[in-house]
């Protein structure tokens, strides 16, 4: 009670804050970070349409991807930090799961990604509930333009997708679509030794479905938004194991209603996602079924320097492993202080205690060369799955925390831009299962890690050509450890490689677009004592694709030669991804 | 033309006609240690280290095959030339050289556990199936199926007897099936609640029940020991608590030695004829996941953090370390 108090005085006093600096300055908020825009190719705003967000953002070496087949489930992350540290959000609303801490971005259709949908490292602390680095912000628009355009999609290793985007309004209602179904049967050749094997068993299919609404009513705008998703992944196509069923399921369904009144918003969301994971060996049939429900209402008030947010959410997680339910409330205050200063303001309330997190940001906005600095503290709540899974959660674990510092300097030409990032993070209690005494694994806030980023992201474009540099170097080390051996000091953290790049070209004649895009991924390390027998080599590979437009782009057609130098691929050891493939995309569209 | 063809004949007889190499040299897996490595759970494959004198092959299947082992080592049994592996999440049982470790076969045999050999056959325990499987000792081919009666575990063969420990799997049980192998004919004895691992001192057989526990409720039994003939079963011990749990039965053919717990167990020894009460002095530290006895000399297995290369500590029978080895992710098993 005494801890609601504080915070209710709190709050008082920063709204109180916030309308007095309303009425004092005469600049307009910024309360958006330095950040890389997408910039977009021809073969991008296609693949946008039929791709999954985890395929779309490999385009970009900021982003992390982890999966063991194309189409598999995804674990991903922004910058170095695990997925559970990263918020995922959709038009604000923090719906990265509270139960696992991972939202699988293999359902996530890329058509929600934004140009500027990533915001990687230690200053996205501020953006969601529960960050602490990393930020993927997912939104589908509906400006009210007629359109309706159909998708196909194939590939010679068993992929097929057919999707539907339709858009337009009825009197003052702009709506929006966009239904994709894609299945898979993945299976393709892979080389391991002398042996000359072929992937199966990692057949997938999913579906999409989402509706906006979007208008106006007198003074007030609104939306509503329905998103479905459907999957079904089956998992057994690696040598290690025999090919017996293994399959995900996941369906969730979302919807979300804002209404938006001069400087109020007020957004409430709900959230069901149930997810069964099934391994069948013969006479056992393991099933584990598992729900998650989120409840959020946000309010959100905009002044000309402050916006102040406030979060209520009810998580619930039930099914065969957890059944517990959590309330937390968020409240979160951007001010802009000067034309170069400002603060972001955390302070959350969880199980009874009040964590508070902040930051400051420095904006430099010279005219060609802004640069940004922002420091500050985050915290993570563990997940319900950390704090309750039977057996071996643990409901007093405390909240990771972190401290860091980015320094984001952006520089334009007049065909070219750089936007140049170093970012340095650190993460106390950094919570990781380990085994206790009996068949127990429990987690428990184990770890120090330092967290050492820097990214580069280079345009240049210039006739029909355009060249795209991503470069993301990373240093992870285990700092110390609570107990137990300390063998894993010093130590760098597991699957994250020291290098990732990724280079595009592309050019354009009237219209037909030919695009190379290389991939560098460094050695990674899957063993936590970086023992070498656990190293995974760099890798380097190639797509190619050829784009061509009839009809003023009313039908695009697209040829795509994956992995081009057949390159051999892993994400995971010995879930080999594929070699050299083809893909086809068509794209018919009533929008010129 | 007819030049060629006479030159290819001469060469063709001149080189069936070389009297082959007799000399084969010494295998670098000859009188070798091998350590069996589970593997990481999720995505791991298990390894085999070989350890000679001088030198230590840290994945001595995949670098002579070129291909991993599978996901999850669960168990490796010498017998004659060969060596014989369950591969648990793998769900296949390899025949490999143990001369050369080149794979010899491999039979699909669904979660897998032990393995024992006699009479020219291997008996594969399994969770999958009430069943133990047998198979050719030299080819792996799949004799018959002998219904046990429930999930099995350890194996311990006194031929035509087996003993096999029927631990319900992922689920509960507390019977050993008494198999004659000759005849197929399966008695069941009821003992403690998982019995997991057996051992034989002065003639007299013991079981090791690890104890159930339960992770929703309070239905946990503790660990017991029992001492089994063909037709009787006889507690021994039984630890105080439930929270108490044992694995990995051995013996110096004196004493008997296992480990206090599940994961992190220390080493704890008895004398079954002149115990009176659970051992609780320890031997070793709680590092333990498994616990093996070669030649009066203790190894004993620790996985660290599961995700790491693990160490197996060489232990005298006092449990004093002497040494160290350096061992694959997850060392289960070290064999001679």
């Amino acid at each position: 009670m005494k801890q609601l108090t504080s915070l209710g005085l709190l709050l008082v006093s920063l709204f109180a804050t916030a309308q007095s600096t309303d009425t004092l300055r005469t600049t307009t908020v910024v309360d958006r970070y330095l950040r890389v825009d997408d910039e977009r190719t021809a073969a991008d705003s296609l693949q946008l349409l039929v791709r999954s967000a985890a395929d779309y953002l490999t385009k970009d070496a900021r982003y992390q991807l982890r999966q063991y087949a194309p189409g598999s489930v995804v674990t991903s992350n922004f910058g170095g930090a695990n997925p559970a540290q990263s918020a995922v959000l959709w038009d604000g609303i923090d719906i990265g799961s509270s139960a696992s801490g991972v939202l699988d971005l293999s359902l996530v259709p890329a058509a929600l990604l934004k140009s500027d949908a990533i915001l990687e490292g230690s200053a996205a602390g501020a953006t969601g509930t529960n960050a602490i680095s990393g930020a993927l912000n997912l939104s589908l628009e509906a400006s009210g333009n007629r359109e309706f355009t159909t998708l196909l999609s194939t590939d010679n290793i068993g992929g097929l997708g057919i999707g539907v985007l339709n858009g337009g309004h009825f009197g003052k209602v702009n709506y929006r679509s966009y239904l994709f179904t894609q299945q898979s049967d993945n299976v393709y050749p892979y080389t391991l030794g002398n042996q000359r094997l072929q992937m199966e068993g990692m057949a997938y299919s999913q579906l999409n479905f989402m509706q906006r609404y979007q208008g106006n009513f007198r003074r007030s705008s609104w939306s509503s938004d329905v998103w479905y998703t459907s999957g079904e992944k089956f998992n057994r196509g690696s040598i290690l194991n025999a090919p017996i069923p293994s399959l995900l399921e996941d369906r969730s369904l979302r919807a979300k209603y804002t209404w938006e009144k001069r400087k109020n918003k007020l957004t409430v969301f709900a959230g069901r996602e149930w997810q069964s994971y099934t391994d069948t060996l013969n006479a056992i049939d393991l099933r584990d079924t598992n729900t998650y429900d989120q409840i959020s209402i946000q309010y959100r008030r905009t002044g000309e320097f402050t916006a102040t947010t406030l979060d209520a959410n009810y998580y619930r997680a039930g099914g065969t492993s957890r059944n517990a339910s959590l309330p937390s409330l968020t409240y979160r205050q951007f001010v802009q202080w000067t034309p170069s200063w400002s603060s972001r303001a955390r302070l959350g309330l969880f199980r009874g205690q009040l964590y508070p997190a902040a930051q400051i940001i420095w904006r430099q906005n010279v005219q060609r060369i802004p640069i940004e600095w922002a420091t500050g503290s985050f915290y993570r709540v563990p997940t319900m799955n950390e704090l309750f899974w039977t057996p071996g959660g643990n409901p007093d674990l405390s909240p990771e925390r972190s401290y860091g510092t980015k320094l984001t300097a952006s520089f334009k030409g007049e065909h070219w831009s750089l936007t140049a990032n170093s970012d340095q993070l650190l993460v106390n209690g950094l919570i990781q299962w380990v085994p206790q005494s009996g068949t127990v694994w429990s987690p428990v806030n184990f770890k120090q890690v330092f967290l050492s980023t820097q990214t580069a992201t280079l345009h240049y474009k210039k006739y029909g050509f355009l060249s795209t540099t991503s470069l993301n170097q990373q240093y992870t080390r285990v700092v110390n450890v609570s107990g137990g051996s300390t063998a894993d000091i010093g130590k760098s953290l597991i699957y994250r490689p020291n290098l990732q790049a990724v280079q595009t070209f592309a050019y354009r004649n009237k219209q037909s677009v030919v695009q190379l895009r290389s991939h560098y991924l460094g050695a990674r390390h899957t063993l936590r004592d970086n023992d070498p027998t656990g190293v995974m080599g760099a890798e380097l590979w190639a797509d190619l694709t050829w784009i061509q437009e009839f009809i003023d782009g009313q039908i695009t057609t697209s040829v795509t030669v994956h992995n081009l130098t057949n390159t051999n691929r892993t994400y995971f050891p010995y879930f080999p991804m594929p070699g050299r493939y083809f893909s086809i995309q068509l794209k018919l569209t009533s929008k010129k | 033309m007819k030049l060629n063809l006479l030159t290819a004949g001469l060469c063709a007889t001149a080189l069936f006609g070389c009297t082959p190499n007799t000399t084969t040299e010494p295998s670098i897996y000859d009188g070798a240690k091998l350590i069996l490595n589970e593997g990481a759970f999720t995505g791991g494959t298990a390894t085999i280290t070989a350890l000679n004198t001088d030198t230590t092959i840290a994945q001595a299947f995949l670098t002579e095959n070129g291909v991993p082992l599978g996901n999850i080592g669960q168990h490796l049994l010498r017998n004659d030339s060969l060596l014989y592996l369950t591969v648990n999440n793998g769900n296949k049982v390899r025949g490999i050289s143990a001369a050369t470790m080149q794979s010899k076969f491999e039979t699909t045999v669904a979660a897998p556990r032990y393995l024992g050999a006699a009479d020219g056959k291997v008996y594969v325990t399994n969770w999958a199936s009430d069943f133990i499987k047998v198979l050719d000792d030299t080819d792996g081919m799949l004799l018959d199926s002998i219904e046990v009666y429930g999930s099995s575990e350890a194996i311990y063969i006194d031929y035509p007897l087996a003993y096999v420990a029927l631990n319900g799997g992922f689920q509960n049980d507390h019977r050993i099936a008494v198999v004659d192998l000759t005849t197929k004919a399966v008695d069941t004895l009821v003992v403690g609640d998982k019995p997991n691992s057996f051992a034989v001192v002065s003639g007299t057989l013991y079981v090791l029940c690890e104890g159930y526990q339960d992770w929703s409720g309070g239905g946990s039994t503790p660990a017991s020991l029992w001492s089994l003939t063909s037709t009787t079963a006889t507690e021994i011990l039984a630890a105080p608590t439930v929270n108490d749990h044992a694995i990995a039965l051995r013996t110096d053919r004196n004493a008997l030695y296992f480990l206090n717990a599940t994961y992190n167990g220390a080493v704890v020894s008895l004398s079954p004829n002149a115990a009176t009460a659970w051992p609780t002095n320890t031997l070793s530290a709680g590092v333990g996941y498994n616990l093996d006895i070669i030649n009066d000399t203790m190894y004993v297995h620790n996985a660290k953090d599961f995700a790491s290369a693990g160490v197996i500590y060489v232990c005298d029978l006092q449990g004093t370390v002497l040494d160290s080895i350096a061992a694959g992710v997850i060392p289960r098993q070290i064999i001679q």
